[in-house]
């Protein structure tokens, strides 16, 4: 799973290949087959640029990077041309008649399109690094958590979408974050909780081992049925304090 | 400096990795009258997936699938503990589980059935909890288990479900199916668990299909999960399949599902098929 480095001399003539290649490493690393087209029409337009404007027809190579990292899909481009960095063109002005606009910038502002981050770096021993992260769609906003604290000192976590491996370092971190100002009771919201994996599991023992070192709990709301079931599979319905309603969790609190 | 920072965690998980694979059985052991076949498919960033086949005493066999929460090398230590702890007192079978054992109601009236040396193979999952809750309950990690001890000539299929997804017990000659629910909770986490077994007489034809949540909680695009249903139908639509060949249907389904979508977790499945008395009726 780890990513795959080619190298291809710096020619027009290559950027088909290099096109089917990003086309069959992003399907083979599970990228949803409707965001892979623009994908490849960003590494394309950057191969175009780093050949055209880059190396002016002089030869050299592109070095293609093609990786998973966590829940994106990563392409690094590398170069040895000058010092370039796409990232501080302007975007061109679409209400300017088109035969009036400044030549390129059209290239970049399509890349920026089709990425959700585009950032440069210049290489040690010289040349360019262009990195292109693109989310995989199906992972986006997986999970949400909003903390809000009530009148009584009661940190009420709602948590939105599913708490699995990807998602859990947010729970962890809103979880942290709420006992590290001082609120030792906490009270989960999972109304629109659709799942929760072990791994999330262990998060919420975490945070409630902590807060009853320091006198407070971790309480639980408003489960739906499905999530229900896999604390009661489990058992953790036994070591939870489970109630249906919020104003029924911060009784006797 | 970002280079090396992910150079380390791909080091990680392939650390994480191997000591996974090599905590599973190299070979699955031979029992008459049934068939069995196992795989694991580890996620990108390694779940805590294992499963094990133990020759027990008697022409028994020990059967596991289990699940540590976590991730990446600290899931995978916790995992060869816990593995190991299981192997081992499954095989020594403590007398002091045994003599405790004797005195419960609930194990008298399975002695009946003869499966006394199932439950002391079974009295390994008490000592592994007793284990792990003294000296590694500050890691707040767990596992949940499905622990099964099958003996051929009783067809005896004695288990303990600490806190696992329901295994399917499947008869495929009158299709009807039943789902072996917990029996007491997750292991390493709570004080006084008895871990009592549960016992089934399982017949000709019969399937038996443990897993882990890496199969029912698979997901596609639209947030939907595999979930048991889908799980039953495909067991349902390879009634005549061998061991092997439903295990690579299911896996084959629950891709299918996902539809490129990445394996957020572990797939692990372990399927067992009684075979017809009769060779000849073998389909």
């Amino acid at each position: 799973m780890s990513a795959e480095t080619l190298s291809f001399a710096a020619r027009l003539e290559n950027l088909a290949v290099i096109r089917d290649l990003v086309q069959e490493k992003a399907a083979a690393l599970g990228v949803v087959s409707a965001v892979i087209p623009g994908v490849v029409l960003a590494v394309d337009e950057a191969v175009t640029n780093i050949i055209v404007h880059g190396y002016h027809g002089q030869p050299g190579t592109v070095e293609i990077e093609i990786g998973r990292e966590r829940d994106a899909l990563v392409i690094r481009l590398r170069d040895q041309a000058a010092f370039f960095d796409p990232t501080s063109v302007r975007p061109p002005d679409l209400n300017v008649p088109l035969e009036q606009r400044v030549l390129g910038g059209m290239g970049i502002h399509l890349m920026r399109q089709m990425v959700d981050e585009m950032s440069h770096g210049a290489m040690p021993q010289g040349g360019n690094e262009l990195t292109l992260v693109k989310r995989l769609a199906w992972k986006e906003r997986a999970m949400n958590v909003s903390t809000l604290v009530d009148k009584n000192g009661v940190a009420v976590i709602e948590v939105e979408g599913e708490i699995d491996t990807h998602t859990v370092g947010d729970l962890d971190k809103a979880l942290n974050d709420a006992l590290a100002q001082g609120h030792v009771r906490l009270a989960l919201g999972f109304a629109r909780l659709n799942y929760i994996s072990s791994v999330g599991l262990r998060a919420l023992l975490r945070a409630r081992h902590k807060a009853r070192e320091l006198g407070g709990d971790v309480r639980l709301f408003n489960l739906s049925a499905r999530v229900l079931k896999i604390f009661e599979i489990g058992g953790f319905d036994q070591l939870f304090r489970i109630a249906s309603t919020r104003r029924q969790v911060m009784e006797n609190w | 400096m970002l280079n090396h920072a992910r150079e380390h965690m791909e080091r990680e998980l392939e650390i994480a990795r191997e000591i996974q694979r090599s905590f599973l059985p190299r070979t699955l052991p031979q029992i008459p009258g049934v068939e069995i076949a196992a795989n694991m498919r580890p996620a990108y960033e390694v779940g805590g997936d294992f499963y094990d086949m133990i020759p027990l005493s008697g022409g028994r066999l020990g059967m596991l699938v289990g699940d540590v929460s976590g991730k990446g090398v600290s899931a995978a230590l916790y995992m060869a503990l816990a593995r190991t702890l299981l192997r081992s007192h499954s095989l020594s079978a403590r007398p002091r589980y045994l003599s405790d054992a004797l005195e419960s109601a609930h194990v008298r009236r399975l002695m009946h059935t003869g499966s006394l040396g199932a439950l002391a193979a079974l009295g390994a999952v008490r000592e592994t909890d007793d284990y792990l809750r003294a000296h590694h309950s500050d890691t707040n990690m767990f596992l949940t288990l499905f622990y099964a001890v099958y003996e051929p000539q009783s067809r005896l299929l004695t288990y303990v479900n600490a806190g696992h997804n329901p295994p399917l017990l499947h008869d495929t000659v009158t299709s009807e199916h039943v789902w072996l629910q917990p029996t007491d909770t997750v292991i390493g986490l709570m004080p006084g668990r008895s871990y009592e077994a549960q016992e089934r007489r399982l017949k000709p034809g019969n399937v038996l299909v443990l897993y882990t949540d890496g199969v029912t909680e698979a997901f596609n695009a639209d947030h939907e999960a595999f979930g048991e249903e889908r799980l039953a139908q495909v067991i349902c639509a390879h009634l005549t399949a061998s061991a092997q060949e439903l295990l690579r249907a299911i896996e084959a389904a629950v891709t299918a599902f996902a539809n490129g979508a990445p394996q957020s977790d572990d797939i692990t499945l372990l399927v067992m098929r009684c075979l017809p008395d009769d060779p000849g009726q073998v389909k």
